[in-house]
């Protein structure tokens, strides 16, 4: 077992060099990777950039949690966008580490925690909920030149957008459309299992229309996150709705890839190592050549690694209350956070790289190089 | 190599450390030298003293079950297997209490290992484990534990030994005794039996620790910003009172709750855990029981001593939790089983009811733990985004 031989050697070098505090870590000639997270220390919600080998760069106190952090391409802005049913989006500065502009929905709408930009960085591109209008997705279109102006919106004619990814052609939005239903009168209710539809949709830039829609293989999968490979293999991570089934046991498959025009293709799992995701996925993400990916399952404590190519499981790792995953490309590996506050390098072992105290890393993780 | 003592976040003033560095350094030495903390002495005794000899329990069982299946299966004379299908089954039920006394333990290498179904396949609503065991023993396959252990879950384990030892029509001797030159069905039955003792010797082994291995309950007991599995004692610390707040709803809602209905025409028997050999009620009694030792500290320092001494959590929540756990095993006493036919007489129903309506209140004292310690019970597991 990798923990073993992990404890092994930490405890034959003695000094425990794997744990770089914040200050005291190694001199290194190359800027390690700067990791942006939302983080609960306490009660208080927090943006947080944190830079592997040296610790905390930032920590900015926000009033409305925060789900997942993107860059804007040629910048050193990112946004951290509130989960829903929050209302703000939060543009960093991760130079100077402070917030620059705070975004509000429009009235009646909320986010879903999850936005894209444009590869020139002009446009961001905001799922929504129009919760007025029984529940309708949206996607907001805000213009960074022109301080986040919302300029305009597509309809998706489907419930529940979730996260999106730019396809490699520059203008189609792959879109995990989850199809559950909420309003924020009803907390996080979901308020529509018996008629949810979820899909992985494609939408085009251009024309504001959904030009492909793949169905969930199953009624009560809800579709939620996904990553695009650069050859345009889109991997999409659902969550089974259980308690719509409390006298069905899904031990199917939660992660899929799509390409083309062929329909969802289920990764190969034994029913055990699905059974072991507990239902749910919290985060997909493929290294950059697109033959590697990772999943993260919070609920069942464990972490993915896929070979995409082969669509199978390559290892299965334990890590409690783990969530946010990244890409590490100048060492070829994974890296994931967790509820505890751990960091982990995740390749054909699992490492513990650093521990955050008093911290607990949101669902997703960015990692900025 | 000892890992220096952790000092509680909330006594370190930055400003102090800065300007007095060196008296710093000196508080620093005075706390390794003084009284030893509360959290590692917790973390140790129930991991050492609690937890450790639960799993030494289970295994000296399976141990006993498995050979005793292979005494039955190679009795010769028709009373004398009858005798000892009757020993069998009575270890089965040794084996299955043992079990519920280690099941509420939401932690270590059962869950690491994904291991629990592999015990006991349960809650198993369609009845797959008549079905596939009945598919096992009729197909080609060799028998061996290794067999099983590449089967489906549903023919591992302890339910899949219950059905063969109590199961009305699965149990019969003599469908022991029709098959020649070697009854199939004895071959499984001794195969499954040596799966769950290698299973539970695995437990038991990396809890223990040996040689080439350390042990979890160190693992557990020793938090650390290097160790992987609990950087801090909060980490540690929240998977016992996990423990405490799942198990006591497993035990309310799945094992009582669910059987026992909104009233009798709505009972379920066949939703009670082990209904085949009638156990349930005594399975649900030793989870409470593991439950009680892990918060009481089963004769040492307890997490009940934690949060009174240490912790200073408001007494009056500690002596409703003490209060709760008393009235729960009183009302235990009131019912005598099995409960699988009780659950359909109208005169029991309100004293079930009762003991749900107590389990209930336990449950919501312990769930009141975790906020008057500061902690939270999972966070990107209770997300839902």
């Amino acid at each position: 077992m990798q923990r073993r031989k992990f404890l092994q050697l930490a405890m034959a070098g003695g000094a425990l060099s794997v744990l770089p505090l914040a200050g005291c870590g190694p001199k290194v000639s190359q800027p390690q990777p700067l990791l942006l997270s939302g983080s609960d220390n306490g009660d208080q919600h927090t943006l947080c950039g944190w830079q592997l080998g040296q610790g905390e760069r930032f920590r900015l106190p926000v009033a409305q949690r925060v789900h997942a952090p993107l860059m804007r391409p040629g910048s050193n802005e990112a946004v951290f966008v509130a989960r829903r049913p929050g209302t703000l989006i939060y543009v960093v500065d991760v130079q100077e580490g402070i917030i620059k502009q705070q975004l509000s929905a429009p009235s009646d709408r909320h986010f879903y925690g999850h936005a894209i930009f444009s590869s020139d960085g002009r446009w961001l591109y905001v799922p929504e909920n129009a919760y007025a209008e029984q529940g309708r997705g949206k996607i907001g279109v805000y213009d960074a030149t022109a301080g986040f102006q919302r300029v305009q919106e597509f309809d998706l004619d489907g419930i529940g957008p979730h996260q999106l990814a730019l396809m490699p052609d520059g203008f189609t939005l792959a879109i995990a459309l989850g199809g559950i239903q909420t309003h924020p009168e009803h907390s996080r209710d979901k308020l529509n299992l018996d008629r949810m539809q979820s899909a992985l949709l494609y939408l085009d830039t251009r024309s504001g229309q959904v030009t492909a829609r793949f169905k969930a293989p199953h009624q009560h999968l809800s579709l939620r996150h996904l990553d695009v490979a650069k050859d345009g293999t889109v991997m999409v991570g659902a969550q089974f709705q259980s308690s719509a089934n409390p006298d069905e046991s899904y031990t199917g498959p939660l992660v899929f890839i799509q390409r083309g025009k062929h329909g969802l293709q289920a990764l190969q799992a034994s029913e055990e190592a699905w059974q072991a995701q507990q239902y749910y996925i919290a985060s997909v993400v493929m290294n950059s050549s697109g033959t590697l990916a990772i999943s993260t399952s919070p609920r069942g404590g464990v972490v993915n690694l896929w070979q995409v190519a082969e669509a199978r499981l390559l290892k299965q790792y334990r890590v409690k209350d783990v969530a946010g995953a990244g890409y590490l490309p100048a060492e070829g590996g994974f890296v994931v956070s967790n509820g505890l506050g751990q960091l982990f390098k995740v390749s054909d072992e699992l490492q513990l790289l650093e521990h955050a105290a008093a911290t607990r890393w949101d669902n997703h993780l960015l990692v900025n190089v | 190599m000892k890992r220096t003592k952790q000092i509680p976040p909330q006594t370190l003033d930055k400003s102090t450390w800065l300007r007095w560095p060196l008296l710093a350094v000196f508080a620093l030495t005075l706390a390794a030298c003084g009284k030893e903390p509360a959290e590692p002495k917790l973390l140790a005794h129930t991991a050492h003293e609690v937890i450790v000899p639960l799993y030494a329990a289970l295994d000296a069982e399976a141990v006993k079950q498995r050979e005793l299946s292979q005494a039955f299966c190679q009795a010769g004379e028709p009373d004398q297997q009858k005798s000892l299908q009757q020993q069998l089954q009575t270890q089965w039920r040794a084996t299955m209490s043992a079990w519920a006394g280690v099941q509420p333990i939401g932690f270590g290498p059962l869950e690491e290992g994904n291991l629990r179904w592999k015990l006991q396949f349960w809650p198993d609503r369609k009845d797959l484990t008549r079905k596939k065991v009945e598919a096992l023993i009729s197909s080609d396959d060799d028998l061996t534990a290794e067999r099983v252990a590449s089967a489906s879950v549903s023919v591992q384990g302890l339910a899949a030994l219950e059905y063969l030892l109590f199961d009305a029509s699965g149990s019969a001797l003599q469908r022991y005794q029709d098959v020649e030159p070697v009854s199939r069905r004895c071959l499984l039955l001794q195969a499954i039996a040596a799966r769950v003792q290698q299973v539970t010797h695995r437990l038991l082994s990396e809890w223990s620790g040996d040689i080439n291995q350390p042990s979890y309950a160190d693992t557990f007991s020793q938090p650390g910003a290097d160790n992987d599995r609990y950087p801090d004692n909060n980490a540690s610390i929240a998977a016992l009172l996990d423990t405490l707040v799942v198990g006591s709803e497993v035990v309310k809602r799945n094992k009582l709750g669910i059987p026992v209905g909104k009233d009798v025409g709505h009972a379920k028997p066949y939703r009670l855990e082990a209904w085949r050999s009638q156990h349930s009620l005594a399975l649900m009694q030793a989870s409470v029981v593991t439950l009680e030792q892990l918060y009481r500290g089963n004769g040492g320092y307890g997490l009940q001593n934690y949060l009174l001494e240490a912790a200073k959590v408001d007494a009056a929540l500690l002596r409703d939790i003490d209060e709760s756990f008393k009235a729960v095993n009183a009302q235990f006493m009131l019912i005598e089983g099995p409960l699988f036919t009780q659950l359909k007489q109208p005169e029991y129903h309100a004293t079930l009811t009762e003991l749900h309506r107590r389990l209930n209140v336990l449950q919501r004292n312990l769930n009141k733990l975790p906020d008057s310690l500061g902690i939270k019970l999972g966070f990107n597991s209770n997300d839902g985004d």
